[in-house]
């Protein structure tokens, strides 16, 4: 029982240890002053953005009407993007004062102190002789009292919004970090109609969904569009002569060519991120393989060919590799494969089905359908792992990116009434949103950033 | 500080242009079908009728077939039509099938052989087999497996003896549901193979 | 069921089982153990500390403390003796301030054998008895080294024994080794530096939105000097770590953000300029949760 003993007055001496050590670890404690501050994740960045000024009030040929006008639709544009995205809590520009064109390049902060304001954006629309319009935007931290970012664009009247948009996404990506998106396109789906003989008519819309068109006139059913890198085309699938095959519509000319000519149905057409191939799906006797083709035309090469249903694809941005879709398991499930169809390999194991893979343009998720019960849009690295869902609706399908990766639009459907319409989310799974369209809508396609 | 920075321009956008009517009418498929919905309504009120009316209405069948008798009387569908075919199936021109599923099952293989003896009868008539699907399916995916269906039952039409050049395939996916509710009911209803005559 | 009968080796092993059985139980029950009883240490109470300084921050008291003479009685009140003012001693501050004000290290009120027999004493044991002394007062957060109640002032104008107590407290001549207060602040004025200074940080840190996945990954160091009125001298560059692949976009903009937190909190108008050594650097380490 000694050894017992010994143990036991070994942990009466222990408290006298510990003080002691507690000492001898305060010594070795850093000399300087330091401490931790802690703030909350939930802020949003509050925006002052008063109208534009202008040099001269003068007509112009844009749809806002003079430079005045234009100044203040600008500013709108601009305070509409900002709201939209969420995380931003712009102001203006009515109600607040409308700053001369002296003060845009040296703001008056003392205007714009005391509002709650943490930024202020100023700009300014020029006339030029020649019908175009020189627009500045300028982004000021209001406690700094510093210029935190300044561009300018010349822009046709036709495309006077486009400036806004730059304008919005120069203070976007300055305050965020991330690259800009608004400036982009989008085309769709409008829907109308009964459920069981919905009309569907490919249309295209700016980001913001104005300057809306319809591209066809419905009288055949298109389906699932996808925008061309340089905006110069669309492809989409069109059931023209009863038969389901996709066609490369020009949206300026409206001029349309068949992709490839077969007697087989094709589907799913996708671009690559540089615009010189095409992916297409085909089904023969039933099983349907993935097959890549010049955009331009010419000879297609198969690149799955297992007997289950390989639809779908999605270049990463790097061009290198290639997600898709595969029910060769049994199920619908996501695979990832090299360029010319070697190496693939699944890399959904969540359970239920995982479906319309889209390659993040960052590179660095993979966005897609998972169907568990509801559908859902999640996301996942290109690896497999770290699945995070987004939404949690009845059906949610068909995730398309934002040129920037940071957010997701994709279709809901209603359920019972089967009616759709165009939704976003941010990636972090905050600001879910529902897009003005002129009717309903499904299939989006996010094109990139306008040069 | 002083001047603007870079400028970008911006290339003026083309004007828009008129959009040309480029596509043609209605697939065949929809005008038999409302066809045959009209012949088999007409005749269901006929059966309903308590007395005659004044006047008869004109013969809704006039229309269409150039083959058909002027005063046939309504309901009498002239034989190898697709309203014949329709009339003559009862339903068994369209085979259903289990979520994802696409064989053909003990009753699917009573239909087919159904549709396969009408075919075999009219040897000029060509058919399109359509395939679809449920709401609760992706949208390509589901493009995917309707044709699969469909080709599913050509093939085994073709076991019975049908000639291949005879049968086409076409998918519709989710896009043209019969059963318009959100429940296994109307999902189970839709789920299905149509085979439609080419007139 | 019909049971088999038992076989004789059967019965035998049952038997021999049954017999070891009682027999192992009755050994258990009825043993026992000849050894004494373990023998536990007696209690020993002990109060563990995290608080406990490298060196020493209380005020020192004095080497040799005034003579412990009380007036003659029947005399006339002394002359009030000057307040041995420590050094340094900034200019009359008011009570409010929440900094403490080192008292005059000569305490009157103090039984006088105590100041001899701590000074004896190992150094460390000073600051851990320091410190336990210390610790009730150092509960309210205007923590002063030592409770004692401010001088009172005395009516003038009683003689006698009445007045022994106001001669003690005034401080009586030939106090030699006028005390020192520490140039390092106690734990209790560490915190409420800390906290003037993170009160008026924090609001601007919470008002530079980043958003992003995994922004509540980063953390951002920020070192920075600060002169004698509180206004920022220097920002050194901001430390972010912590960064992956999904927030490495906003990584920039998380430093940029504590680094105008900083700023726009200036000046840090409420520090206390005898511990200027101690806050002149400050290094505070963000993070957004």
């Amino acid at each position: 029982m000694t050894s017992v003993k010994r143990i036991l007055t070994s942990l009466s001496i222990l408290p006298a240890l510990l003080l002691s050590s507690a000492v001898q670890a305060q010594e070795a404690a850093p000399e300087s002053a330091e401490e931790d501050v802690v703030g909350t994740l939930s802020n949003d960045t509050v925006v002052a953005i008063p109208a534009f000024a202008t040099n001269a009030e003068a007509a112009t040929q844009t749809s806002a009407g003079s430079t005045t006008a234009l100044g203040n639709a600008l500013a709108a544009i601009v305070a509409d993007d900002l709201r939209n995205n969420g995380f931003y809590k712009p102001t203006g520009p009515a109600g607040l004062p409308r700053p001369a064109l002296a003060e845009i390049q040296t703001p008056a902060y003392g205007t714009w102190e005391g509002r709650s304001a943490e930024m202020l954006v100023q700009g300014y629309v020029r006339a030029n002789g020649d019908g175009q319009l020189t627009v500045g935007c300028y982004l000021y931290d209001i406690s700094l009292k510093q210029r935190l970012a300044q561009a300018g664009w010349t822009v046709g009247p036709g495309e006077w919004r486009r400036a806004a948009h730059k304008c919005a996404d120069m203070v976007y990506s300055r305050l965020s970090g991330e690259n800009p998106f608004f400036d982009s396109r989008i085309a769709y789906i409008a829907e109308t109609g009964p459920k069981d003989r919905r009309m569907k008519r490919l249309a295209i819309m700016d980001s913001d969904g104005a300057n809306h068109t319809y591209l066809t006139t419905g009288q055949t059913i298109a389906l699932t569009p996808r925008y061309s890198p340089d905006y110069k085309s669309i492809l989409y699938l069109s059931y023209f002569n009863g038969a389901p095959r996709i066609y490369i519509i020009d949206p300026a000319s409206r001029a349309q060519r068949l992709l490839f000519q077969s007697k087989n149905p094709l589907f799913a057409p996708r671009w690559s991120p540089d615009g010189k191939w095409v992916l297409y799906s085909m089904a023969t006797g039933g099983n349907t393989d993935i097959y890549k083709i010049p955009a331009a035309g010419g000879t297609p090469t198969r690149l799955t060919d297992s007997p289950g249903i390989d639809i779908g694809g999605s270049f990463s941005p790097d061009g290198k590799r290639i997600v898709f879709e595969s029910d060769r398991s049994g199920s619908q499930q996501v695979y990832v494969m090299n360029v010319d169809g070697t190496g693939q390999n699944r890399i959904s194991f969540f359970g239920g089905r995982a479906a319309t893979p889209e390659w993040s343009p960052r590179g660095d998720q993979i966005a897609f359908t998972h169907i568990a019960g509801n559908f859902r849009i999640a996301v996942m690295s290109p690896a497999g792992g770290e699945l995070r869902h987004l939404t949690d609706s009845w059906q949610d399908e068909a995730p398309t990116w934002a040129p920037n990766g940071r957010i997701i639009q994709f279709f809901r459907t209603a359920r019972g009434s089967g009616r759709t319409g165009l939704w976003q989310v941010d990636l972090t799974g905050r600001n879910e949103r529902k897009l003005t369209t002129p009717v309903d809508g499904s299939d989006p396609s996010w094109g990139p950033i306008q040069p | 500080m002083g001047t603007d920075s870079t400028l970008n321009a911006l290339t003026p956008g083309g004007a828009d242009t008129k959009l040309n009517k480029k596509e043609i009418a209605m697939p065949v498929q929809t005008r038999g079908g409302a066809l045959a919905l009209t012949l088999l309504g007409s005749v269901a009120l006929s059966a309903c009728a308590s007395k005659a009316p004044k006047q008869l209405p004109p013969d809704p069948g006039a229309a269409v077939s150039t083959d058909t008798s002027g005063g046939a009387g309504m309901g009498v569908a002239t034989p190898g039509s697709q309203a014949d075919f329709v009339a003559t199936m009862m339903g068994q021109d369209t085979i259903l099938f289990d979520t994802d599923r696409y064989n053909i099952d003990s009753t699917d293989q009573t239909a087919l052989a159904a549709q396969a003896a009408w075919l075999i009868k009219y040897p000029a008539k060509r058919a399109t087999i359509e395939g679809h699907a449920d709401e609760r399916g992706t949208r390509e995916y589901n493009l995917a497996l309707g044709e699969r269906r469909a080709n599913s039952a050509r093939n085994y039409l073709l076991s019975l003896g049908v000639d291949a050049a005879r049968l086409g395939t076409v998918s519709y996916g989710k896009e043209r549901p019969v059963a318009l509710g959100s429940d296994e009911d109307s999902w189970s209803r839709n789920r299905r193979a149509v085979t439609v005559t080419i007139d | 069921m019909a049971a088999a009968t038992l076989r004789n080796e059967e019965r035998l092993g049952l038997i021999v089982a049954l017999a070891a059985h009682i027999g192992l139980i009755a050994w258990l029950t009825l043993w026992r153990p000849s050894a004494e009883p373990l023998e536990l240490p007696g209690k020993v109470s002990v109060t563990l500390s995290e608080e406990v300084a490298p060196v020493a921050t209380t005020p020192q008291p004095s080497a040799d403390p005034a003579p412990d003479a009380a007036p003659e009685l029947g005399e006339g009140p002394p002359p009030p003796a000057p307040l041995a003012q420590p050094e340094p001693q900034p200019a009359p501050q008011p009570v409010a301030r929440a900094v403490p004000v080192p008292k005059p290290v000569t305490r009157p009120v103090q039984p006088p054998p105590r100041p001899v027999t701590r000074s004896v004493q190992p150094p460390r044991r000073d600051a851990i008895a320091d410190l336990l002394a210390q610790r009730t007062p150092a509960a309210r957060p205007t923590g002063r080294p030592a409770a004692t109640p401010p001088p009172r002032t005395t009516p003038s104008g009683r003689p006698g024994g009445a007045r022994f107590a106001d001669a003690f407290e005034k401080g009586i001549p030939g106090a030699t080794g006028a005390g020192q207060p520490n140039a390092q602040p106690g734990p209790a004025q560490v915190s409420s530096i800390r906290g003037s200074i993170n009160a008026k940080v924090r609001a601007p840190w919470n008002a530079c939105a980043v958003t992003g996945l995994d922004v509540n990954k980063l953390r951002a160091s920020v070192t920075f000097a600060l002169d004698k009125q509180g206004r920022v001298t220097n920002v050194n560059e901001p430390q972010v770590t912590g960064i992956t692949d999904a927030n490495r976009a906003q990584a920039s903009r998380f430093g940029e953000c504590a680094v105008k937190a900083i700023r726009t909190a200036a000046p840090y108008a409420n520090l206390p300029v005898e511990f200027y050594d101690h806050w002149k650097t400050y290094k505070l380490n963000f993070r957004k949760e």
